[in-house]
């Protein structure tokens, strides 16, 4: 199929790059994974890497031209594409820089010519803060222009400036705890994702035909089928069923999003890492189980790529694999929700007044209430425990 | 994970040691060199980014007039001014020895972290401001930037220690107001003498211990090739 290049977001607050350099030219055939462009953003240097094994069709700019991410750069055509699929693909792209760049046409760059998007110094800026409130900023060296001013038209007063340098505090005596490594990420997340206000729903599912369901795709693809990838497909059309879970929520903004792309933790020596499956409501349950076995295994191998960590709008967790019956987990931010499996196990189960033995697993959903509300998450919860108890569903794409 | 190596080689001539870093990043990408920490200091030039953009920050006509050099490092970002008085650090890690790293985000935070340890150690507060540096007290003393490849991440920057800063703001348009660490606390510091704590901070930040070790024949043999390219810079 047609792949479409496009300018990668390397961090959060990037708004634009530019290729520094092709690596390959058009027409030259690439492997999977090779490096095709190296990249520059105002601090980051980032070699892109081919999305798959092909032909470089066409590359769409040139260097040095900054342009926004998503941006397509250039076209890739693998085996088998014919040229008009190709040519549809450059055209479409094409059209899209031509969009781009009728407002503003993007400079090329000129050396010792000033441009706009070089850091220069700027006019200083007019900042409304009351006499009290400048002291004390200054007194602590704060950046008054990263305070927001509460008071009368946006005046910065000296409770801003105190509520600034207890979050200055608040961060510093974090740093002081001495984590270091990996660990120390994994804790600066953390701390990110428990500002969410959470609440959490629990229930009971009764997996004996889910365990059918994987014992039979077991049995028809000839490889052990994770209980992740069950978990996975059942979340993910309960995604479709209820889009205000399949959101993020950043900046006072949520967003629901159309794709359902589900995050599976995996536990490896290094840390928690958490890879995508892709459009997973699209997908068969043996495709899944393959894409769950496969990152799995390059996340335990520290090979996976930006590419297939990125992206999730939902994430799962799964403990029963370590013995762990039930959990609460911590959303994933800026997703808004997570879903937390425990050990499918036999356990006592009452059905219709009699005490009975079933295979039986906890369910944990975690969500941000800020954005969602108890209603919506329990009624997602009861249709994966649906999903689940009456699996047919999940076995196709 | 094996301890990085640390090494602490400088030369006489800024654009071998240019070179050098960059050399060193090809070599750990090419797999021949281990994850290295480098600690250096440099004689006194202009450093810009790779593709020449940060040119504009540079009072060219004054660097000619200092007659101090103008050369590219292998990353991204604004112009630097380098002298004895400036400790620059380098961490290039091979993928897999700082997996799971891979952000920008990330490598700022671990390595703006062992910095702002290290400061606290002199009893100065450093605060990280994303992507533009560590402050203290709202002056700058450290800049870094980055490069995120297939099989090599690199961090680097600088410290001000006892740089000639009326030199930096005279060959530098600069964004930001800078100081020197030997400034804050009212006496000279050696560069130098900064070297080793940073150098433990910064590997113990990723995680990983360390042992002191030598360029190979290899990396200066990269550096040589490369040296050439550092002086493009001055054509811009």
């Amino acid at each position: 199929m047609v792949k479409t290049i496009i300018m990668p977001r390397l961090d959060i607050d990037m708004e634009k790059g530019a290729v520094i350099e092709w690596r390959k030219k058009e027409g030259e055939e690439v492997d999977e994974g090779e490096v095709v462009a190296v990249i520059m953003s105002e601090k980051v240097t980032y070699e892109v890497e081919s999305p798959a094994k092909g032909r470089l069709a066409r590359i769409l700019v040139e260097p040095e031209l900054e342009v926004p991410i998503g941006t397509p750069i250039a076209i890739l055509a693998e085996e088998g594409d014919r040229p008009e699929e190709v040519e549809e693909a450059v055209r479409k792209a094409e059209e899209a820089l031509r969009t781009l760049r009728a407002p503003e046409v993007p400079e090329v760059r000129r050396p010792e010519a000033p441009r706009p998007t070089v850091p220069v110094p700027e006019a200083p800026k007019k900042v409304r803060i009351t006499p009290v409130a400048r002291k004390l900023a200054e007194q602590y060296g704060l950046d008054i222009t990263k305070i927001r001013g509460t008071g009368p038209g946006g005046r910065i007063t000296k409770a801003d400036v105190l509520k600034a340098l207890e979050a200055l505090r608040a961060r510093l005596t974090y740093r002081e705890v001495r984590l270091t490594g990996i660990r120390r990420l994994t804790a600066e997340k953390m701390a990110k994702a428990w500002e969410a206000p959470h609440a959490s729903l629990t229930v009971q599912v009764d997996m004996t035909k889910a365990v059918e369901l994987k014992a039979e795709v077991e049995a028809e693809e000839g490889f052990k089928l994770p209980y992740d990838a069950i978990f996975i497909k059942a979340v993910a059309l309960a995604l479709k069923r209820h889009p205000e879970l399949n959101a993020t929520f950043e900046e006072g903004t949520i967003r629901v999003h159309e794709a359902v792309n589900v995050c599976f933790a995996v536990d490896t020596s290094q840390g928690l890492i958490t890879p995508v499956i892709r459009d997973a409501d699209k997908k068969s349950l043996a495709q899944i189980g393959r894409e769950v076995r496969e990152l799995a295994e390059k996340a335990r191998l520290g090979k996976l790529t930006m590419e297939e960590v990125r992206g999730g709008t939902f994430t799962i967790t799964n403990l029963g694999v370590l013995g762990i019956d039930q959990f609460t987990p911590i959303v994933n931010h800026p997703q808004v929700a997570i879903l937390a499996f425990g050990t499918v196990a036999d356990r006592p189960v009452v059905e219709e007044g009699r005490l009975t033995v079933k295979k039986t697993a906890w369910l944990t959903v975690s969500f941000d209430h800020r954005a969602v509300d108890g209603g919506p998450a329990a009624r997602f919860l009861m249709t994966v425990k649906e999903l689940l108890e009456d699996p047919e569903p999940l076995r196709g794409s | 994970m094996p301890p990085w190596r640390l090494i602490t080689s400088s030369w006489p001539d800024p654009d071998f040691n240019l070179a050098f870093e960059w050399g060193l990043l090809e070599a750990v990408k090419s797999g021949k060199a281990p994850t290295t920490v480098r600690l250096w200091v440099n004689a006194p030039c202009v450093v810009i980014d790779r593709s020449g953009r940060s040119s504009v920050e540079v009072r060219l006509e004054a660097c000619r007039e200092l007659g101090l050099p103008v050369l590219r490092r292998p990353t991204a970002g604004g112009a630097v001014y380098h002298d004895e008085g400036n400790l620059n650090w380098t961490v290039v890690a091979r993928r897999e020895d700082i997996w799971p790293v891979r952000w920008p985000s990330e490598l700022e935070s671990l390595a703006s972290g062992a910095l702002i340890d290290l400061l606290a150690s002199l009893g100065l507060r450093g605060q990280l401001r994303p992507r533009e540096g560590i402050f203290v007290g709202g002056l700058k003393v450290s800049g870094m930037a980055f490069y995120v490849g297939r099989q090599a991440l690199m961090v680097h920057g600088t410290l001000l220690v006892c740089s000639d800063l009326r030199a930096l703001r005279t060959v530098l348009r600069c964004k930001f107001e800078v100081t020197n660490i030997s400034d804050l606390l009212g006496y000279k510091l050696d560069p130098w003498s900064l070297a080793p704590d940073l150098a433990i901070r910064l590997a113990r930040a990723f995680g990983a211990g360390l042992v002191k070790g030598t360029p190979s024949d290899h990396e200066l043999d990269l550096a040589e090739a490369l040296r050439p390219r550092m002086r493009q810079a001055e054509g811009k």
